[in-house]
């Protein structure tokens, strides 16, 4: 796939709107809008090899900041419908693995002075949705083992590292919370 | 004419505590707070989600800062200003403790001390022990969480609350302390027990860390304070008095209104900060107060002075470790140099940054890099960075004074007359010095030194206490000199600054208030 070449195929990506966000009511998005919208949050784990956690069990505080953003002003329900169309359509161009790889590894938005153009669909779907699914995967603890060998010694880190964001609870009672200092002598 | 038993000006840490207290006693008492801000959402799922998942979104209290174009401080040797109030308040429902980090420190007995062991500045009227009793009720008000192994200063009883242990990250740094002799501690937070560290403190989505503005909600809420009212948007703008020492009341306005409303008390007690009490004192002037009230010596609005805060960035080679700082307060501490010994040269506060070592894993996957990329990142050239306040001593010639035009409240800009002394330059620069023997200690490289400007969060000394009425503005008691019935409770009570956070002393200093004001009543009574 090109760089940032968003070829004809590719007619809904194209579309240009304002750069704010997509002005809308709150409204409450439906089972399969919400099991799309999944599918994307699924993929950030898997393209960024979470292999320590099972994304579902994220799913509930993820379901919540959905929830929270369609349902409450200024609302990002229609950013959410925009980005399930975008990747309905990128994937029926390039296949699923494909459409998630290009989008997470190669898309860039297009700078403007100093700012972002966010003048498309594509770039509204990448700014509003992927990034902010991106910033959530990793503050409810999903990536808590990058890093996660010594590379002084190839010995993986058992601890987990404690991200801004996370909340730790029953679901996520198998982590200390934070890696605390244990003192030379003591770590003998 | 209604007539309140108290009207208390502002609704911060100071407010709030006074208003509970006396609520406490007497939940009958007719007692109105007036304050210039607004009411902030708190605890609000839909402004923490946006904080934490966009790069843009403001706190909802952020709108409240002061703006670089309010400025009208005076310029340094570098022309750019020597003050800065950007970031350093919050104007609302609750004060400045919506956004402040929570560290909790108590100032040591020396402190109360200045002018005999140093021969600068003045003493406090009262002394640390005079204060110790309210520092322990502010503690726990405040849930404070400390090492009750640690004697940086005396205690009647260890704290309740324990503290949070260092991380791994602050291995490094503390091994180099000890190395130098400096004594690693345990930073003291403000954190209640529901606290489990999201590292979002600005904006806590379970109201963990201690703010005035839930205390405040409570006391509002309660049905059983019938006479107790908080308005806000109201901006006070005069004192009124009848005579030289009674006191009647205050004007304010109501914001975007143009008519001034009059409400009377038995006491008044000012407790909206360090600038705005001197100012509102200033434009109080009547026959009996022709500089303003408690201005016969003018002395209101001097030795502004604040905590200048230095700092020095060193850079590992690598993080084989994959170091992180995974709370958003400082662990690390140490109060070595804050020090009876060090006072006569200056006394410093040490403490590791609370924002490295940190990689921004979400901003690096939003760019596109892979995880074997990140993990690159991670573990290669990493920053740390120690921070320290310094103690520095109010002089006549700082002052504030009110400013040309007004906020967005209605309140007067401050206009702000500051200069640092050559002795706290070359003092500034030991203790740069010491920091750099920190950073390398480490095995660091230094990259940076700073001199951060002073900036407001800290500012004492503009109505300050003392013993005759020449040397300052409020008496031990927190009354204005020659007044009968007019109080300060705000960091501008302060007589010295100490080289640590003031908000605790703030807060022990509001509970000895409520505590003479409630005694002073039972007397009454009798």
């Amino acid at each position: 796939m090109e760089h940032q070449n968003i070829s004809s195929v590719d007619p809904v990506c194209q579309i240009l709107v304002g750069i704010e966000k997509i002005a809308c009511e709150p409204a409450v998005l439906t089972s399969e809008q919400i099991d799309k919208l999944w599918i994307l949050f699924e993929q950030i784990g898997k393209n960024w090899k979470d292999v320590h956690n099972d994304s579902k069990s994220l799913k509930s505080s993820w379901l919540e900041m959905v929830k929270v953003k369609t349902e409450s002003s200024p609302s990002y329900y229609a950013e959410y419908v925009n980005a399930i169309k975008v990747i309905d359509e990128l994937i029926n161009c390039y296949g699923e693995e494909q459409a998630f790889k290009w989008l997470f590894f190669e898309y860039k938005i297009p700078p403007l002075l100093k700012n972002l153009d966010l003048s498309t669909l594509l770039s509204h779907c990448k700014y509003y949705v992927v990034d902010e699914f991106i910033r959530m995967y990793v503050l409810a603890g999903g990536f808590k083992y990058f890093g996660n060998k010594d590379s002084s010694n190839g010995q993986p880190i058992v601890q987990g590292v404690n991200y801004k964001g996370f909340i730790k609870g029953g679901r996520q009672s198998n982590y200390p919370l934070v890696r605390t200092y244990i003192p030379i002598n003591e770590g003998q | 004419m209604k007539t309140y038993d108290y009207v208390i000006v502002g609704s911060g840490a100071a407010a709030t505590v006074l208003a509970k207290k006396i609520l406490e006693k007497n939940p009958l008492t007719h007692l109105l707070m007036l304050e210039a801000g607004d009411k902030i959402d708190a605890k609000d799922r839909r402004h923490w989600w946006d904080y934490l998942t966009t790069a843009t979104s403001p706190l909802p209290y952020q709108y409240t800062y002061d703006t670089p174009q309010e400025n009208q401080s005076t310029k340094n040797d570098k022309g750019e200003p020597a003050w800065t109030n950007v970031g350093g308040r919050v104007k609302s429902f609750g004060g400045s403790t919506i956004h402040w980090g929570g560290w909790a420190l108590r100032f040591k007995p020396e402190d109360f001390q200045l002018y005999t062991r140093t021969g600068e500045g003045v003493d406090w009227p009262i002394t640390y022990q005079d204060l110790e009793p309210f520092y322990k009720q502010a503690e726990e008000y405040m849930s404070v969480c400390g090492d009750e192994t640690e004697n940086w200063q005396p205690r009647s009883t260890p704290y309740s609350v324990p503290p949070f242990d260092w991380t791994a990250a602050d291995g490094n740094m503390i091994q180099a302390f000890e190395a130098l002799g400096i004594q690693p501690g345990k930073m003291p937070v403000a954190r209640y027990k529901q606290c489990i560290t999201t590292g979002t403190c600005k904006y806590c989505p379970f109201g963990a860390r201690f703010s005035a503005q839930y205390v405040l909600q409570n006391l509002v809420d309660n049905t059983g304070f019938v006479n107790f009212e908080v308005k806000t948007q109201a901006v006070v703008t005069r004192v009124l008095t009848s005579g030289k020492s009674q006191i009647d009341g205050v004007e304010y306005i109501k914001r975007g209104g143009t008519s001034k409303q009059r409400v009377y008390a038995t006491k008044v007690i000012l407790c909206a900060g360090a600038y705005e009490i001197p100012k509102l004192l200033m434009a109080s002037k009547s026959e009996h107060w022709p500089n303003g009230i408690g201005n016969t010596f003018d002395l209101l609005g001097r030795y502004i002075v604040t905590h200048s805060m230095l700092e020095v960035t060193g850079l590992a080679a690598s993080n084989p470790q994959g170091l992180w700082q995974e709370y958003d307060f400082p662990t690390l501490m140490s109060r070595t140099f804050d020090s009876e010994e060090m006072q006569p040269a200056g006394k410093l506060f040490i403490f590791k940054d609370r924002t490295r070592p940190k990689v921004d894993i979400a901003q690096l996957m939003i760019e596109g890099k892979t995880k074997k990329e990140i993990d690159e990142i991670i573990q290669g050239p990493t920053e740390y960075k120690i921070q320290a306040f310094m103690e520095e001593v109010g002089r006549f010639e700082n002052r504030i004074s009110i400013g040309e035009g007004t906020d967005q409240f209605g309140l007067p800009l401050t206009k702000i007359e500051y200069s640092k002394s050559k002795f706290d330059k070359e003092r500034s620069d030991k203790h740069i010095e010491l920091l750099k023997r920190i950073i390398e200690t480490m095995g660091l490289t230094v990259t940076k030194t700073t001199k951060r400007t002073p900036r407001g969060d800290h500012t004492t000394g503009t109505c300050r206490m003392s013993a005759e009425e020449n040397t300052g503005v409020v008496d031990k008691n927190l009354k204005v000199h020659n007044t009968n019935n007019l109080y300060i409770c705000s960091n501008g009570v302060f007589a010295s600054n100490s080289a640590v956070n003031p908000t605790l002393t703030l807060t022990a200093l509001a509970y000895r208030l409520a505590n003479h004001l409630n005694q002073t009543i039972d007397s009454q009574h009798i």
